[in-house]
């Protein structure tokens, strides 16, 4: 009798202790299930309408618009400008980070200013990024005798590039420069000792030291390049001529102005496949040759 | 002898360089300060040239500018609220899916936590917006307090999770053989502990909420519950023919983001690396 009250004590306490573990994750899925989930599924039906975002009515139109979405010309202009923004600034940004940050590794006077001028930007809002830009292009381009590159629809890609990179490439910088610092000297000495040059020493110890950092930065890069949007609508509106539209700012067009919800969202969902294959790919790829290195 | 004299021009190519690079990166803040000191008349006459003297008045004139406080004021509470909410909501569940990763349930929420960060924002904010409406909490602060976080914490869950594990079980092992529950546990002894990466959270996610444009332009319509970037986005749009005081109400609310930076740099960089090197 004694020994069954016990256990029935004891596991009382155990389910008490399970709900209370329990109450430690739930308001953090309440709030995920509220503003992602539920949306992510409620989003899914409506690209199944030709819903404007208003009428009470709503038509279900079948697979429509996913047929509609692969034969949409004007899809490829915002495929290529997102492509080429992201491959552009994931490269430079990465590049450029870890040129800086393999000549401020050595300790010298005023390299702690340096790293702070080189990171002031990430706490700059886009909008005031795209702004100051903006100006910068007009007037000290002016100075110059060059004209702006917002202007031009060849060059406009290129312009807000160069705001991605000012914004980001100190953060990359301070990551790759923790990395660096946590390489050992042992292994650089060894190199020299073994006559490996400044290339040599880059490619057989450096990088393949530093090897997470790039598991860090690249898919974030290429995350932020995927999601860029706050630019094209600060400083271009997406102009001129379409040149700097991205597909986040086309799926917002369609969302919002145009008010054609079911094709827009019908975009926003393949988008969403799309991004988490890419990163999923590039993570795994990054990640085995980190393991190969 | 020979070496180190090639050595000495290397470093000074590479120190040279660096100031250089840190003088591009200055550039576009001397346009902004040229515009925001200067009247506009002035600004006409000597353009770029460093100005002989500091003009207020542009600033005078943004704190006179309608809804330029309340703008102000609807971006502080915003922040403050989604950075007290997460460092709390955070803090707890990656302390619990980190100490009981070995069990299946909290293996699931792990993994459920760690989709959510790479569903990009455009592919919900529709079905977001109307969601938000029907709960009457458009052009709100508690809307937007409520959409920061959703589409926040999932980052900041990572960062927490990952400092966690670094956490020695045996203090709290200890507790709770005292009697402790987890509560207590959490509260005495382990939110203590997070302090390092606490700080980095506060003001990651400051920054985050304060600099944060697109969620407040779908969400916010009234100009009452505008926040800073959206009230930015409108001056430059509105006084086109006045630049500079347009520039002078942006550099006043890039001040506190200064403050918090130079302040907190060190915990900036921490809480980065953290999550970049140790994963």
């Amino acid at each position: 009798m004694a020994d069954s009250a016990a256990r029935k004590a004891r596991r009382i306490r155990r389910i008490k202790e399970e709900i209370r573990d329990f109450t430690f994750v739930l308001p953090a899925i309440i709030i995920f299930t509220i503003i992602i989930v539920i949306p992510l599924i409620s989003g899914i039906r409506f690209t199944f309408t030709d819903w404007n975002g208003m009428s009470k009515k709503i038509n279900y139109v079948g697979f429509q618009n996913y047929i509609k979405v692969f034969s949409d010309k004007d899809l490829l202009k915002p495929i290529m400008n997102t492509a080429i923004f992201t491959t552009v600034t994931t490269v430079v940004i990465n590049v450029l980070g870890l040129a800086l940050a393999i000549m401020a590794v050595k300790e010298f006077r005023g390299v702690n200013v340096i790293k702070s001028i080189i990171f002031i930007p990430l706490v700059v809002s886009l909008v005031l990024v795209s702004y100051m830009w903006m100006y910068v292009y007009s007037d000290f381009f002016g100075i110059l005798g060059w004209s702006s590159p917002l202007i031009k629809a060849r060059t406009a890609l290129i312009g807000i590039c160069i705001m991605a990179i000012w914004k980001e490439v100190g953060l990359e910088m301070i990551i790759y420069l923790a990395a660096l610092k946590g390489v050992s000297q042992d292994y650089y000495e060894a190199a020299t000792i073994d006559g490996a040059g400044f290339w040599a020493i880059l490619k057989h110890v450096t990088l393949p030291m530093i090897a997470p950092a790039f598991t860090y930065c690249i898919p974030l890069c290429i995350a932020n390049g995927l999601r860029m949007y706050d630019y094209a609508y600060v400083a271009t509106g997406g102009g001129p001529n379409h040149a700097t539209e991205s597909m986040a700012f086309y799926i917002y067009q369609y969302l919002f102005p145009f008010n054609k919800v079911g094709y827009g969202q019908t975009v926003a969902v393949l988008y969403l496949i799309f991004s988490i294959a890419l990163s999923q790919v590039v993570t795994r790829l990054l990640r085995k040759r980190e393991i190969e290195l | 002898m020979r070496n180190h004299g090639k050595r000495r021009i290397k470093d000074f190519c590479r120190i040279t360089v660096l100031w250089l690079f840190a003088a591009i990166c200055l550039a576009p803040f001397y346009v902004a300060l040229c515009y925001a000191f200067k009247s506009k008349q002035e600004f006409a006459k000597t353009k770029l040239a460093f100005p002989t003297y500091l003009d207020l008045q542009n600033f005078i004139d943004a704190f006179a500018l309608k809804n330029y406080f309340n703008s102000m004021k609807n971006s502080a509470i915003v922040a403050v609220f989604v950075v007290a909410l997460i460092v709390l909501v955070c803090s707890m569940s990656a302390y619990m899916i980190t100490r009981r990763n070995d069990t299946k349930f909290y293996n699931f929420v792990f993994y459920f936590f760690q989709m959510v960060i790479l569903v990009p924002f455009q592919s919900i904010m529709f079905p977001l917006y109307r969601e938000i409406s029907q709960f009457h909490l458009l052009s709100t602060n508690r809307g937007l307090i409520l959409c920061e976080l959703g589409v926040y914490m999932g980052y900041y869950i990572f960062l927490y999770s990952g400092f966690v594990k670094s956490v020695p079980v045996a203090l709290e092992e200890a507790a709770a053989i005292d009697g402790a529950n987890r509560y207590q546990v959490f509260i005495r002894i382990v939110f203590p502990l997070l302090k390092p990466i606490n700080m980095t959270v506060v003001v990651l996610c400051f920054l985050a909420s304060w600099n944060d444009f697109f969620l407040p332009l779908i969400m916010v319509q009234k100009d009452s519950a505008k926040t800073l970037p959206l009230m930015q986005f409108f001056f430059f749009g509105e006084y086109t023919s006045n630049i500079n005081l347009a520039f002078a109400a942006a550099i006043l609310s890039l001040i506190p983001t200064v403050v918090i930076y130079f302040c907190a740099q060190k915990y900036i960089v921490e809480g980065m690396i953290a999550g970049a090197v140790k994963s």
